[in-house]
């Protein structure tokens, strides 16, 4: 009796034809991977390449040369281009607008350094350490102490002439010195009206200052001691003037001077003198001297 | 005995084939009246009807659909959008998304002189009340000084040609004892003039920053959405519900902006705090909800049973229950 025999067993070859095929297919898909891969990244590079030369033809038609900024151009370009995943298929969708865009960042960034500087120069409140609230003092204890002078020659000039005693000047000067507080008041008004106004101008020049600054055009040149400088400039013009402003604001005499000879006369009481016209007018001779005449008057004399 | 056994089988047989004759016969006869009566179904279910909006449908057998008879003016609406949507995609829509680029560049540009403009509203602040205090002060002082040394001079002159040149200096003392003694007078006049000259400034600060500001921060503001097609049945569709929103919103801040009236009056006038009391009544919803009964409701305060609707109404509510349990156990 014969037997049929077994089919020869080919599943060996059959398996490594299979793992051959596959490992084929891998390899070329693996091929073709790192070709697609060579691809985007030319693609890449061509992307970025060409977003180089835009940015720089935007830079120049603003007017400005690009190679001055040709380190951020390029670091904010790279930026993107690193942003960009490698399997993107259109690379150069990511540097659209990319001029405007490193023109704007540059900008700001410009503005905000040129800000940052005038506010080093001008620093919060600055106003009033540069103009104290004392700066004024000297001058207006200087015009204080003139107007009081003038005021006390006044009743100075009555006791030289016999019109009051010590008694009635000493009630005259005590009205002067009533006076006082009022007059050092009015005189204070009027001087930290002034340092305001200096305060104010000194702000004025910091405020242009940084209005320039906050609106500084890319390529602009920005020069915060210029400001700096110019208030310097107004400050000490200010200080130059400023007697004279004060002098200016308070013409004529603030003592009151009018009723100084009725107050020294009722100080006085029982030393007054008989009544003289001719006193008035300065002359303090003996009025039944009747070779006196009018030449002989005191053209200086008030009272 | 048997023929006769043969004879009634037969007639019974004879019976048998009789009475199964007649129920075929009342059997078709009732099949005959079954068609009849689908066919009367058929017409019926497939003649022409109105449907809700008015139109007259009728039934295509041939298409198996049904079918509308339009007027030719509802013919012409229905085309009519057709050929409205077409125009909105294919010429609208473009020339809307020209006109919202145009926008968006024009905001864009609008974004440095909103800038400037900014800054200027910030920087280039109006002399301040102080400022143009001092300014006036001064300027009020020399003029002052200025009529009063030429009506001195005046006198002075006319004195001399009177002969007494000798009272030149009570002239002079004379008139700066004026000027002196007016000092007052002119820093209160100069206070006045820069209270008002201050608030002409801030108008005019105000109308050479703030309003370019707001105008420019508009255009900058109106480039800000996506241009896309006409969305106007949206916009339609969402204003209505800002309305519905806006106008619920007021109803429900009307009693409190009420009640913030009432509170503030009663705060003016303080130790009457009724007005205070009817206030806060009306913020906790006019007064409360009240049951049936007129009794406070507890819930609109605590979300607990309230004590009102849970209250024990002898002869109703004993009736009421009563009658449920009779429901559920019967």
């Amino acid at each position: 009796m014969s037997g049929s025999s077994p089919p020869p067993d080919n599943s060996l070859a059959v398996e490594q034809s299979r793992q051959a095929a596959a490992k084929e297919e891998r390899e070329r898909q693996a091929a073709e991977a790192a070709q697609k891969k060579i691809e985007l990244g030319q693609l890449r590079g061509t992307a970025r390449e060409g977003a180089g030369g835009n940015v720089r033809n935007y830079f120049s038609s603003m007017g400005v040369d690009p190679e001055q900024y040709a380190g951020s151009i390029d670091s904010q370009l790279n930026n993107i281009l690193n942003g960009i995943s490698p399997s993107e298929e259109n690379p150069g969708a990511a540097f659209t607008n990319a001029g405007q865009t490193i023109w704007d960042t540059l900008q700001t960034g410009g503005r905000t350094k040129a800000t940052k500087d005038i506010n080093q120069v001008f620093a919060p409140d600055f106003q009033y350490s540069r103009v104290a609230d004392t700066l004024d003092d000297p001058y207006l204890a200087g015009v204080e102490g003139e107007q009081y002078s003038n005021a006390d020659q006044i009743i100075k000039n009555m006791l030289d002439r016999g019109v009051l005693t010590s008694g009635g000047y000493s009630s005259a000067q005590k009205d002067l010195e009533n006076q006082r507080a009022g007059v050092r008041s009015r005189l204070n008004e009027i001087g930290m009206g002034l340092l305001q106004k200096q305060r104010g101008e000194l702000g004025d020049i910091a405020n242009r200052g940084r209005q320039a600054a906050g609106a500084l055009n890319l390529g602009d040149t920005f020069d915060p001691y210029k400001y700096g400088a110019e208030a310097d400039t107004s400050l000490s013009g200010f200080l130059a003037g400023l007697g004279d402003q004060i002098r200016a604001q308070v013409p004529g005499q603030l003592f009151n001077t009018a009723g100084l000879a009725a107050i020294g006369g009722a100080g006085q009481g029982l030393g007054n003198t008989a009544f003289n016209p001719a006193a008035a007018g300065g002359n303090v001779e003996d009025p039944s001297d009747t070779t006196a005449d009018d030449e002989d008057t005191n053209a200086n004399s008030i009272f | 005995m048997e023929m006769l056994g043969a004879i009634t089988g037969l007639i019974g047989a004879g019976l048998q084939a009789q009475a199964q004759h007649d129920n075929l016969m009342f059997q078709y006869a009732k099949f005959n009246w079954e068609k009849q009566r689908a066919d009367k179904q058929d017409r019926f279910a497939a003649a022409s009807r109105s449907d809700q909006y008015g139109n007259k449908t009728a039934y295509d057998e041939l298409l198996n659909e049904w079918k509308i008879n339009l007027t030719p003016t509802q013919q012409k609406l229905m085309q009519g959008g057709e050929k409205e949507q077409l125009l909105q995609l294919t010429e609208d829509a473009p020339a809307a998304r020209k006109i919202k680029r145009a926008i968006q560049a024009r905001a864009e540009q609008a974004k440095e002189p909103y800038l400037k403009a900014s800054l200027g509203y910030q920087f280039d602040q109006p002399k301040g009340e102080d400022r143009i205090r001092s300014e006036l002060t001064g300027l009020m002082a020399n003029n002052e000084m200025m009529k009063t040394k030429a009506e001195q001079a005046l006198i002075m002159r006319q004195a001399a040609r009177l002969g007494k040149g000798a009272d030149a200096s009570k002239i002079i003392q004379s008139a700066d004892a004026k000027l002196g003694a007016n000092t007052q007078n002119r820093m209160l006049a100069a206070r006045n003039d820069a209270l008002k000259e201050f608030a002409g400034r801030q108008q005019l600060h105000e109308a050479q920053w703030g309003e370019p500001m707001k105008m420019w921060g508009n255009l900058m503001a109106q480039g800000g959405d996506i241009p896309g097609i006409p969305n106007r049945a949206i916009q339609d569709s969402t204003g209505a519900m800002q309305n519905q929103m806006l106008s619920a919103f007021n109803a429900g801040t009307r009693g409190v902006s009420g009640a913030f009236d009432s509170l503030g009056a009663a705060a003016g006038k303080s130790v009457d705090l009724s007005g205070v009391a009817k206030a806060l009544a009306s913020i906790g919803g006019k007064g409360g909800s009240k049951n049936s009964k007129g009794q406070e409701d507890e819930t609109s305060y605590g979300g607990m049973t309230s004590f009102g609707k849970s209250s024990w109404d002898t002869t109703n509510d004993y009736d009421r229950v009563y009658a449920d349990h009779d429901q559920s156990y019967f």
